[in-house]
């Protein structure tokens, strides 16, 4: 019986993870849980709600494309100390 | 379309077993500061000299398992203190495999210093649990 072997080229599956196709993928991705974080803060002033952004970068090994959602405000550790709003926002 | 049925499970209240799991290992410790720890909910009106707070962050059903986060924030009278009971709650809470109905802890973030007007020493950190449940029986 023949049998199928599939060999992958790791150049060439870098290079899809690294894409600008699998960026604009996982930034969308991210942009919804930016959305979750944005409509779960608390609003005193909007200052911590309106830090939130979402920024393109790498994974740990360089290997494929990421994103990261970062609040910015000075606060935001203490935000999400007492809340836990980020963390909420990635599990929806 | 495809229907996929999943069991009913009946699911853990994973912040009261984070709170006792921590209560029992804190108590079995012999490190200075890990003694006289309170382990609770929230902060309530009297801060005591050390303090720890769970709180259930949420989580996702997969199939018979869920992942569910838990935030913790620890308080104690010195810097020195609060660090080190705060990487002792977060190797804790690594280790509970096995406790109650923890299947893993797939990850941790923190401890981190948590500035605070009082000016006590205040860290955070945030671990990620799966767990398990009990079949949901009729009434």
């Amino acid at each position: 019986m023949a049998k199928t072997r599939i060999d992958l080229d790791s150049k060439t599956m870098r290079a899809v993870l690294l894409s600008g196709g699998v960026l604009s993928e996982v930034m969308a991705k991210a942009e919804q849980i930016a959305s979750r974080a944005r409509a779960g803060a608390s609003c005193a002033t909007g200052e911590y709600r309106d830090s939130i952004v979402v920024e393109p970068g790498v994974g740990r090994d360089g290997d494929r494309a990421a994103a990261r959602v970062v609040a910015k405000a000075p606060h935001a550790r203490i935000v999400e100390a007492k809340t836990g709003n980020l963390k909420r926002a990635i599990r929806g | 379309m495809n229907t996929v049925m999943r069991p009913s499970i009946l699911w853990p209240d994973v912040e009261a077993w984070a709170i006792a799991y921590l209560r029992t290992a804190l108590d079995a410790r012999t490190e200075p500061y890990a003694s006289g720890v309170q382990v609770r909910t929230d902060v309530g009106t009297a801060m005591p000299a050390r303090l720890v707070t769970v709180r259930d962050d949420g989580g996702t059903r997969r199939d018979v398992t869920r992942s569910s986060g838990i935030g913790v924030n620890i308080w104690a009278a010195t810097d020195e203190d609060c660090s080190d009971l705060a990487r002792l709650v977060c190797a804790l809470l690594e280790a509970s495999a096995g406790s109650g109905p923890v299947v893993a802890c797939t990850g941790s973030f923190g401890p981190y210093p948590v500035p605070e007007d009082s000016g006590k020493p205040h860290r955070y950190l945030s671990v990620d649990l799966i767990v398990t449940g009990v079949p949901l029986t009729t009434a």
